[in-house]
């Protein structure tokens, strides 16, 4: 049983119609592909699944669960973590508190609980902390750990957005265009760790890139997408090298 | 030596007020990003509560006349009288005015946290400024749903409240006010401990990225319901003490002028601090007493009072052009250091890799 589904999904903005009958699936452990020209839909999609636009039409099933319409952060404590295309860092407060906020409490968020609990949410807060380090050491990030996120350039933003969904152990990750922007040796050094978080933890992944050079070994399936549509869909090679995916591309 | 002890006294018994409402504004505002105009609503909520059953309830106990208590028409005239005898009946009897004022605070934060719920429903459903905007209509609308309704706080008149303290004799002032510093520093110690918690990280969140917190397990709408409730359960409260230090409470006293006296406090002193908010709340507050006490010293054609407004509109605008994060800006969180960070990371420039 795939742990994504979607169901002929519409999106439409005034006259552009966003999405147009879009069904993929993803499987559990394993990385799927998005790619497609600018403008075809894939981060309409990605706001579709995380909850942030509603379809007009359409299903979204998440480990056997109707799950359309879910507000986001529902989704959130069901497995399903997003990044945003453009880095959305919390510019006020650190990078470990970035990472910090992501962790999925039981306690102490709530004002309350916050008070009563203190002695239970200290305790988890040390935890969080070292596996935010852990990852902020993953990312190449803990040199930064205690600076604003305002004072990081685009490439370790979008670390940051990466680094942010990891604290929570979903089982889905939707990336948004993960490598835009980060040098060829660490969008490797990621891929490779995205493969790893793969094939080690069983995490799934549904990726939106256009550097398929460093991404598309590592793929098990993609869709390809343009104008709101799924033209495509097979393993990496047989989409990228498909007639229909190069004019797509071309006459963009 | 007199004038300046009362003097103090005074400033300490409107700080304690204020540094609650600059805290309730600066959780809301400054950590949640929630731009909460309507602050004199919550405030007056607890006042009215207050001004509207201490004085009864008190005049029940020495067994006042019960149409002097609930026709309204008598208890307009009376209140003071009735107000007066029950300070007197509650000076043989401390352990019940000290109930009654903690009953009193009590209600006071729980219309205020009611009152701040029934706001937060505009709140998770208008975009930032339409709710500011939607605030300050309703912050009005309490204030003249009392001067109309007079059961309430009689109206334009005002009620008298009976003086909870005059047990302490001589002592009573400064037992007041002592009582007003404690619970004040009470919030003080409560609001620290909930900014420096998890819930105060994903309120900074929400401020900073709200669609990124949603997406990262925050549910946006309930924290702001949550903590529209907890800032206006704190302005409640603070309403309750500010009827019960005054012995009065009139409805035409809490205009919006109240919530930008806050906002002044908050927006100087330093949003997203708590130490800022509160040196805000002293240095207005100290100007302000300052000038009530000295005025008749200073030769000016017109009141004081225009003058400080002005020179403190001047104030605000240069600090948010040259300091636009105020006086103390907010610093990172408290972090809850494990060893590993405090030997290896802290400052250090760990090599990259
Ligand atoms: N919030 C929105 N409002 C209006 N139009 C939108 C919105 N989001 C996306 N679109 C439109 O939907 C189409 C698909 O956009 P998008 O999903 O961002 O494409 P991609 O991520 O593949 O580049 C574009 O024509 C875009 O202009
Ligand atoms: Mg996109």
């Amino acid at each position: 049983m795939s742990l994504l589904i979607t169901d002929g999904l519409f999106k439409r903005f005034g006259g552009v119609i966003a999405l147009d009958n879009v069904s993929i699936r993803v499987e559990p452990s394993s990385i799927t592909l998005l790619v497609g020209p600018n403008g075809s839909g894939k981060s309409t999609l990605i706001n579709v699944i995380s909850g942030f636009y509603k379809p007009d039409s359409g299903r979204v099933f998440f480990n056997n669960c109707e799950v359309t319409g879910w507000p986001p952060h529902k989704l959130y404590s069901a497995g399903i973590a997003r990044t945003f295309q453009l880095p959305a860092p919390f510019a006020k407060m650190t990078v470990l508190e970035n990472l910090l906020v992501a962790a999925k409490w039981s306690t102490g968020e709530s004002p309350l609980t916050a008070l009563l609990h203190r002695r239970r949410w200290l305790e988890e807060e040390a935890e969080h902390v070292e596996r935010a380090f852990r990852i902020l050491e993953l990312l190449s990030l803990r040199h930064m750990w205690d600076r604003r996120a305002s004072e990081l350039s685009g490439g370790q933003l979008k670390l940051l957005e990466l680094g942010r969904v990891l604290m929570s152990s979903p089982k889905l990750i939707l990336l948004d265009e993960p490598l835009a922007g980060i040098n060829p040796r660490l969008a490797e050094a990621i891929v490779k760790h995205i493969s790893s978080l793969r094939d080690e933890l069983g995490v799934a992944f549904l990726i939106v890139e256009h550097r398929l050079d460093v991404i598309a070994d590592y793929a098990d399936y993609a869709y390809a997408m343009f104008r709101g549509r799924v033209i495509e869909e097979g393993t990496p090679k047989q989409v990228l090298k498909s007639p229909q995916v190069l004019k797509a591309y071309l006459g963009g | 030596m007199a004038e300046l002890f009362s003097f103090l006294l005074g400033l300490a018994a409107f700080y304690s007020i204020y540094q609650m409402l600059a805290l309730s504004l600066n959780l809301e505002y400054g950590y949640g990003g929630l731009p909460n105009f309507g602050k004199v609503m919550f405030f007056a909520g607890g006042a009215f509560v207050t001004g509207a059953l201490l004085t009864r309830l008190v005049a029940l106990s020495p067994g006042a006349p019960p149409d002097m208590v609930w026709d309204v028409s008598k208890f307009k005239i009376y209140n003071t009288l009735l107000a007066t005898r029950g300070s007197g009946y509650l000076a043989t009897n401390p352990l019940l005015a000290l109930t009654l004022f903690a009953l009193m605070l009590i209600l006071g934060a729980g219309v205020g946290a009611l009152l701040g719920i029934l706001a937060s429903y505009p709140a998770v459903r208008l975009r930032e400024d339409y709710l500011g905007v939607t605030l300050i209509v309703s912050g009005e609308l309490l204030r003249i749903v009392a001067r109309n309704y007079e059961p309430l706080v009689c109206g334009t008149l005002g009620v008298s409240v009976p003086n909870l303290f005059a047990w302490a004799g001589t002592y009573s002032e400064l037992i007041k006010v002592g009582s007003m510093v404690a619970v004040s520093t009470a919030t003080v110690l409560l609001i620290n401990i909930m900014v420096n918690s998890p819930y105060g990280r994903a309120l900074r969140a929400m401020r900073d990225q709200e669609a990124a917190a949603a997406s990262l397990g925050k549910d946006v709408v309930l924290l702001k319901i949550k903590t529209l409730a907890v800032g206006s359960a704190i302005a409640g409260a603070a309403g309750s003490m500010y009827a019960m230090y005054l012995g009065a409470v009139v409805a035409d006293e809490f205009t919006p002028l109240k919530t930008f006296i806050v906002w002044l406090m908050v927006v100087m002193g330093g949003a997203g601090n708590n130490a800022g908010a509160c040196l805000g709340a002293l240095t207005y507050i100290g100007i302000d007493r300052a000038l009530t006490l000295f005025k008749h010293l200073i030769p000016l054609p017109f009141d004081v009072n225009y003058l400080y407004y002005t020179v403190m509109g001047v104030a605000l605008i240069l600090l948010l052009m040259y300091r636009p994060e105020g006086i103390l800006p907010e610093r990172p969180g408290r972090l809850y250091a494990t060893t590993e960070i405090s030997s290896d990371s802290r400052g250090g420039q760990a090599a990259p890799h």
